[in-house]
């Protein structure tokens, strides 16, 4: 006896709408479950980050008000269970190492230090950079086109009874050359890899290799005759990118010494990390004693009234 | 004679099938308003944060102590919001040598599915740092 044969599709259907279903509600689940481990993360982040400011705050007060935090500044916990540590690296840069100013834009004027900055005015012959040259290294070696850079260089010196400037151009690109008139910058294909002060990690005991697109040739003499050097005060030119910037002692056997010629201590970099949960966050200021305002440049001078 | 019927791992795959589907439609809800939740709290610390900084860019002279309502169009989009900020001395315990430092304290206050959220944004504002 053959018995009915039984069909139908009902049961599979439910059970694919079920999977379905399921695998939308489990989607969604994850995704909430992403969301919220996002926006804590980002919680965190938020409160590292303003406790690193807030140390790099205390530590730049402290240090106005003639206290110095040495080694370590530990700022304890700021109510909302974040902390910072702050670790300075002062008198930068080290003997014979480039001093790098963080990157700077168009018109921004870049100052380094050929006197010791703590000194008195105007410089002595003890104080001053003992070199006769140095090098000057610009420019990002990403930028191209419209974007390369060109530098303006000024440098003060004393001549004994007044301050003297020379102000001196410099184009990476060559194309321009013909109608700005400035002298071409040594820009080989191969940017410049140097040791400078810049120490962008939080481990404030190693100096970074740092790439520049260009560097000045000839070496630019700080040493006029019977001039002492005070400063020079570099600044960008065409490129509307930021650029970075770094002056290099030059010679091995500065004046006789046996020692490497240094540039005089000058800057202190301020290295903050905020911790807050599983987050740190890195905050780091340059700091620079004595720069002159950037009008200072185009400031005019006279020993009398101006009259327009 | 062929038995007709279901076996028990048919039986036992539907019965988790629907246990999970349960489960996660019940909780469904809640995800929605987790992922609501998360980003009214990026939102939150977000107009926190704005605030810190407006402040530390008023420079420290220029802050006197005591708190105020925070301003910003985007509590509009928080339900039953309110944000302030206090500034006071620095305490004792974070400042033991009489610093001119201020801590500055920016708090955003909203209701997420009846219940009351708050996201605060902590820092410090000194005489000579960072502005």
């Amino acid at each position: 006896m053959k018995l009915p044969q039984e069909s139908g599709q009902v049961v599979i259907i439910l059970l694919l709408t079920a999977l379905v279903a399921l695998t939308v509600g489990l989607a969604i689940t994850q995704r909430s479950i992403t969301d919220v481990s996002i926006s804590t993360q980002t919680e965190q982040s938020s409160r590292a980050f303003s406790a690193a400011e807030a140390g790099i705050e205390k530590a730049l007060q402290l240090e106005s008000a003639g206290s110095p935090i040495g080694d370590i500044l530990q700022t304890g916990d700021l109510g909302n269970e974040s902390s910072a540590q702050v670790r300075p690296i002062y008198d930068l840069p080290r003997p014979g190492q480039a001093l790098e100013y963080p990157p700077i834009g168009k018109e921004t004027v870049a100052q380094f230090w050929l006197t010791d900055p703590k000194g008195a005015l105007p410089p002595t012959l003890s104080l001053i950079y003992q070199g006769n040259e140095v090098d000057i290294y610009f420019g990002d070696p990403a930028s191209t086109g419209a974007d390369s850079p060109a530098l303006e260089v000024n440098l003060i010196t004393w001549n004994g009874t007044s301050y003297q400037t020379t102000r001196k151009y410099y184009d990476s690109d060559s194309g321009r050359i013909g109608a700005n008139g400035f002298d071409s910058a040594d820009c080989p294909a191969t940017p410049y890899l140097i040791n400078t002060s810049s120490s962008p990690s939080a481990d404030t005991t190693r100096y970074s290799d740092r790439k520049f697109k260009c560097q000045i040739t000839p070496s630019l003499d700080v040493k006029p005759s019977g001039q002492l050097p005070v400063m020079i005060r570099a600044r960008i030119l065409y490129s509307d990118t930021s650029q970075q910037m770094a002056v290099a002692p030059k010679g091995l056997n500065c004046n006789g010494t046996g020692n490497p010629c240094s540039l005089p201590a000058q800057a202190t970099i301020y290295t903050s990390v905020g911790t807050a949960g599983k987050s740190q966050r890195v905050v780091q200021v340059f700091r620079m004693d004595n720069v002159v305002p950037p009008f200072f440049d185009f400031a005019l001078f006279s020993a009398g009234e101006i009259s327009k | 004679m062929k038995d007709k019927g279901v076996s028990l791992i048919e039986v036992v795959l539907v019965v988790v099938l629907i246990g999970l589907m349960i489960l996660v439609l019940t909780n469904l809800p809640q995800a929605l308003g987790l992922i609501g939740g998360s980003k009214h709290e990026v939102l939150a610390r977000d107009i926190a944060s704005k605030k810190i900084e407006d402040i530390r860019s008023q420079g420290f002279d220029s802050l006197g102590s005591g708190s105020s309502l925070i301003i910003d169009n985007r509590l509009d989009q928080l339900a039953g919001s309110s944000a302030q900020s206090l500034i006071e001395d620095c305490p004792v315990t974070a400042c033991s040598n009489n610093e001119q430092v201020k801590k500055v304290t920016a708090t955003v206050s909203w209701l997420e599915q009846g219940k009351l959220r708050s996201a605060t944004v902590v820092t410090f504002v000194a005489k000579g740092g960072l502005q």
